[in-house]
């Protein structure tokens, strides 16, 4: 196992720096700069050339490059432009906001996901396997900012239950943190309910065709312990998967939920520093949501292992 | 829409507070001195606690000299000025008392005020107000909008523990105003004013988050006693317009900054509303003159016949501005009414001069629309519907606002919308954006404006014999409105909204925010 793990982290390298290369050219291809984002549109042409010139974006892309890079080796992933913080200080003061509405948004998912995907699979033809449907149905095909939107107009400005917007470290006002974080992580985790919900039904339909399934209930054992003890553990696998990848994409940031819900996250931090092009805020931003997202597969990976020791044997 | 403060009181809290109001307006009647509605707001006024303000997009930076749009809501009550400048653009006395000027218009001397305190305890000094002006003086510093008003500085000096004087190597006009703008920062802050703020301001800086928010907190030690009146004031930043809205609908924040205008109508019953210092910005239409057929002085006319400029207020900027045809207020010295007869909205008036320049088959051209400025897309589509039907073909191409920006300041356009600001201080301040110098003017070829409009500039700001600086900006305006580069649709009008329990708020003259008499009722 630890060998596995070590081999799995050294792949990580020559991934880091591929993606380090790509953001680094892409950002630098667009139009425009940080000095006309900065400055605005009624600057003149000369103060333009000095900012450019104080930023460094007047040497050679490939020395820009290095010298980015040598930094981000020493662990010092730059300054932003617009406003001087350290790249580090303003992904951190973001993290945690990122980090707990993926949480969140991934429980409302599993809470949803799990009746929905169990109960229609274990009742074929029921009222039960309609209505997973139907709420399936709508989930995918209603956009995320017009669910979120929604949300906003009736739970928080018609019905007045919460508030629209705003974030509150837990640590400060639990209650109020966790109140604020109720409408956006339904925005989020109702389309990955019905993500889920689906993943999950065709995985305990196909592990319930299985002989030793069938064989078990053969022998006489209760449908609920047919379920937990030789169905449910082999269906998670590929929801395992599906969770791994969707948890490792929040981790970059959920943009328009954020920006409906003044949520600070990296998404926003994202999207603010690519309209103003601030390089190195997107650069760091991007290299750490690839850096989250290479570790979380390589979690879901190692999970595998605990849910079939077949896997863990073959390791 | 009556740009003065509009408060606005809910029938829930007016009957709450019957009683208070009756003793108050028995009070008023006894006091000759007072209105009924000034003792009515004191007496609904609660001094104290925290008032929040929403703005879309993120503050850039703490430096008080980078007067970018999104920094206003920090800068004044932050900082504090040499001068405070009033809606009427007079100099009222701020960190200094008074100001002469010497007869020859190159000597200005400040009287600086006494006992006022940086925020971090240190006293402020004449020496500072010297490190300050210098700071403006400095030709590195790339981001200090305030370098243009200090060229024609030959020297500065603090004469004694109250004077500053201030030398000039010519009469320059303009720096009266802008003495209004500059801010007075302790020196051992200005290499790291990005991040860190000390100022004199009613508020000091507690914490600020990129991206999220700044928290400033009253200032125990500010000079003018009794200021500011709440506690402490939150600026939340915002990605979205209709999260902004929803949130001050909801209750989450108290002032909204840069209220979208087309929310105004639904909510103009239950919020205030206050509109921005006209001429602080207006919108216009920029034409290239460096090539065909813009370079044609009468095709330029006729565009400015082209645009219609009632629609787009209407249309695109809900109501809130007004038709321009000059960028220059009526309270401007460069305001001249003749100047408003000069390009009526008139089609065949448009497709006269037309074919009167040798265009009489049209052309066509290309208008940028960035994302970052919805509205200049929606002009741009009222202006290519209307020029179609005089042979005008125009193309809107839609991109990145940091893709538009090499475009217009470069000067590598043929035509775009924008904005410019400054019309509301001196009026040879509109020189200062790209496009609209005399020399180093991207909109026309080797950079050179028109001879007259330059000379008019210079002119201008060479006097201060009120006479003379009326017939120097005469000449100025005849010639811009003449050769017609920038034409002139609208004041950008900047769109305060807030809740009922608001009061005192005010915009400065720049559209920035002034928290030190708001107060929040219950």
């Amino acid at each position: 196992m630890g060998s596995y793990v070590f081999n799995r982290l050294l792949q990580f390298v020559p991934t880091l720096f591929v993606v380090s290369v790509v953001v680094f050219l892409m950002v630098r291809a667009i139009p425009g700069d940080a000095s006309y984002a900065l400055l605005g549109p009624t600057a003149k042409p000369e103060q333009i050339a000095a900012l450019r010139a104080e930023m460094g974006l007047d040497k050679p892309i490939w020395r820009q490059y290095l010298v980015w890079i040598e930094g981000v080796l020493r662990g010092d992933l730059g300054r932003s432009w617009i406003n001087d913080f350290p790249v580090a200080d303003l992904i951190l003061q973001k993290l945690p906001a990122t980090i707990v509405l993926a949480v969140g948004s991934m429980v409302i998912a599993m809470l949803i996901a799990i009746p929905m995907g169990i109960l229609p699979a274990l009742r074929p033809g029921s009222w039960i396997e309609r209505v997973a449907a139907l709420y399936n149905g709508l989930m995918l095909a209603i956009p995320t900012f017009w669910l979120g939107v929604l949300l906003v107009l009736v739970i928080s400005l018609r019905l007045g239950w919460l508030l629209p917007s705003g974030y509150v470290p837990f640590r400060e006002d639990p209650v109020q943190s966790i109140k604020l974080l109720i409408l956006p992580s339904f925005t989020l985790g109702a389309y990955l309910s019905a993500i889920f919900a689906r993943f999950l039904h065709n995985a305990i339909t196909e592990t319930l065709s299985q002989d030793y399934v069938r064989t078990a209930a053969a022998k006489g054992l209760a449908e609920r312990l047919v379920v937990r003890r030789h169905v449910l553990r082999n269906a998670l696998i590929p929801v395992v998967t599906m969770l791994g990848i969707q948890f490792g994409g929040l981790l970059g940031g959920a943009v328009i939920v954020e920006a409906i819900f003044d949520w600070p996250g990296l998404g926003r931090l994202l999207v603010t520093s690519i309209s103003s092009r601030d390089y190195a805020v997107v650069q760091g931003t991007i290299l750490l949501a690839a850096s989250a997202f290479l570790f979380v597969n390589l979690l879901t990976d190692l999970t595998y292992g605990l849910l079939d020791p077949r896997i863990r044997t073959a390791e | 829409m009556d740009r003065a403060l509009t408060h606005r009181l809910n029938r829930r809290s007016l009957m709450a507070r019957a009683g208070t109001v009756t003793t108050a307006a028995a009070l008023a009647a006894s006091i000759p001195t007072l209105t009924a509605q000034d003792v009515v707001r004191a007496a609904l006024r609660q001094d104290g606690g925290k008032v929040t303000i929403g703005q879309v997009g993120d503050i850039q930076n703490l430096i008080p000299y980078a007067l970018l749009f999104l920094n206003y809501p920090f800068i004044e009550n932050v900082y504090d000025q040499l001068f405070r400048l009033d809606h009427e653009v007079k100099l009222n006395p701020a960190l200094a008392e008074s100001y002469e000027i010497s007869d020859d218009g190159l000597l200005i001397t400040l009287k600086i005020r006494q006992g006022v305190t940086y925020h971090s305890g240190n006293p402020m000094t004449t020496e500072d107000v010297v490190a300050n002006l210098e700071w403006a003086r400095s030709a590195d510093a790339a981001e200090n909008l305030l370098l243009n008003n200090m060229v024609a500085v030959s020297e500065i000096r603090a004469v004694d523990e109250s004077t500053v004087e201030i030398e000039f190597n010519e009469p320059a006009a303009y720096f009266e105003s802008a003495m209004g703008l500059q801010p007075v920062v302790e020196p051992a802050f200005l290499e790291k004013m990005k991040s860190e703020a000390s100022g004199t301001g009613a508020f000091m800086v507690q914490e600020w988050v990129p991206g999220d928010h700044l928290t400033m907190v009253k200032n125990p030690n500010y000079w003018n006693e009794g200021r500011p009146l709440v506690d402490e004031a939150e600026v939340r930043i915002f990605a979205d317009e209709g999260a902004l809205v929803s949130a001050l609908e909801g209750g989450v924040i108290d002032i909204a900054l840069s209220f979208p205008p087309r929310e105004y109508e639904r909510l103009q019953g239950s919020f205030g509303f206050l509109q921005g210092q006209p001429g602080a910005n207006f919108y216009y239409l920029g034409l290239s003159a460096k090539v065909p057929p813009f370079d044609n002085k009468l095709v330029r006319q006729a565009m400015a016949h082209a645009i219609d400029r009632e629609t787009m207020v209407a249309n695109v900027l809900f109501g809130v501005g007004a038709p321009i045809m000059t960028p220059f207020p009526d309270y401007s010295p460069a305001y001249f009414p003749e100047h408003n007869e000069l390009y009526p909205y008139d089609l065949e008036k448009a497709k006269a001069l037309l074919e009167e320049a040798g265009q009489g088959e049209g052309f066509s051209f290309s208008i940028p629309a960035p994302s970052g400025f919805p509205e200049f897309g929606k002009f741009a589509e009222i202006l290519q519907a209307d020029l179609a039907t005089i042979g005008v073909e125009v193309s809107i191409e839609p991109m990145d606002s940091a893709q538009w920006y090499p475009i217009l300041i470069d000067g590598t356009y043929e035509a775009t919308f924008s904005f410019a600001g400054g019309t509301q201080l001196y009026p040879t301040r509109i020189s200062l954006s790209g496009n609209f110098p005399g020399k180093g003017n991207v909109a026309w070829p080797d950079g050179n404006a028109p001879e007259a409009y330059a000379e008019g500039l210079a002119e201008a700001d060479a006097t201060f014999n009120p006479d003379e600086q009326r017939a120097a900006l005469k000449k100025m305006a005849d010639s811009f409105m003449d050769e017609a580069w920038n034409l002139p649709i609208s004041f950008r009008t900047t769109l305060f909204a807030f809740s009922n329990a608001i009061t005192g708020l005010d915009g400065g003259v720049y559209d920035q925010l002034r928290l030190d008499q708001v107060t929040k009722g219950a």
